[in-house]
């Protein structure tokens, strides 16, 4: 049975997964700062879009193959 | 439940707040400390939230059959403002800057990669919400749409800042702005009504 609270907990695992990414971000961003770059390097450019493949590619697993 | 992502939301949601609250007592801390201060507190939250919410610890629930759980009609503004949240944490730790040693304003670059990971999160939001049964199927493919519209436009952005052309690429980082502020809207809206 599916309460309120439960749904709470459900979407706390989600709050936690999303901000990975942003886990993610801030080193680069850091790194790039100290090292007094403006333009991240391609391989952390690689990396981001190597995620949001990961990101995209479970959107469209999770959507029923049939209607897609 | 990983502990190392909720980190993030330690510094960003509650690691500003405390160690400026710790630097005016003329405590500076350096960032690593910062974060393993504001990990500690904030995972007692978290293991007080699991607690609270009778989940077990380690994800017990990732095995329940995905399909054939009827939509849940409870907790849907629950969700939405929590998918709110993402977005807002995501923001946060972006923001939050100076927490994370980055003292600098974000450069265009910079910018972009911001809206490519807070697009990221925004789609991976409703991807779980869609596995949850809080957002219906339809909702869920113009999200996923919308967010693959958005990384388009950040790509071209990427593209003309590359090729030189700073203002091309501000109009393009503009519209991925402006499409995620819909697609953040549509989330937040759509998650509100559940699956219907």
């Amino acid at each position: 049975m599916s309460t309120p609270l439960a749904t709470v907990a459900d979407a706390i695992d989600l709050l936690v997964s999303a901000t990975e990414a942003a886990a993610r971000l801030a080193p680069i961003i850091q790194k790039a700062q100290a090292e007094g770059r403006t333009v991240l390097t391609a391989e952390e450019w690689a990396g981001i879009n190597q995620a949001s493949d990961a990101v995209d590619a479970a959107a469209q697993a999770a959507l029923p193959a049939a209607k897609t | 439940m990983n502990i190392e992502g909720f980190r993030t939301i330690i510094v960003a949601l509650v690691g500003g707040p405390l160690v400026v609250a710790l630097a005016k007592y003329g405590l500076t801390l350096t960032p690593d400390q910062q974060t393993a201060v504001v990990g500690m507190v904030m995972t007692l939250l978290m293991i007080g939230m699991r607690f609270l919410t009778k989940t077990p610890i380690g994800g017990a629930k990732a095995t329940e059959p995905p399909a054939a759980t009827p939509p849940k009609q409870g907790g849907h503004a629950l969700v939405a403002m929590l998918l709110a949240l993402v977005a807002a944490g995501v923001i946060c730790v972006l923001s939050a800057c100076s927490v994370l040693g980055i003292s600098k304003p974000l450069s265009l670059d910079e910018q972009l990669a911001a809206a490519q990971v807070t697009r990221d999160a925004v789609e991976s939001a409703a991807t779980t919400a869609y596995q949850s049964h809080t957002l219906s199927e339809a909702d869920f493919r113009q999200v996923v749409q919308m967010a693959k519209t958005m990384r388009e436009f950040i790509a071209a952005a990427k593209l003309a800042e590359d090729a030189g052309n700073i203002a091309g690429a501000n109009q393009e980082l503009q519209l991925a702005t402006s499409a995620l502020t819909a697609l953040q809207t549509y989330v937040n809206a759509h998650a509100a009504k559940g699956a219907k």
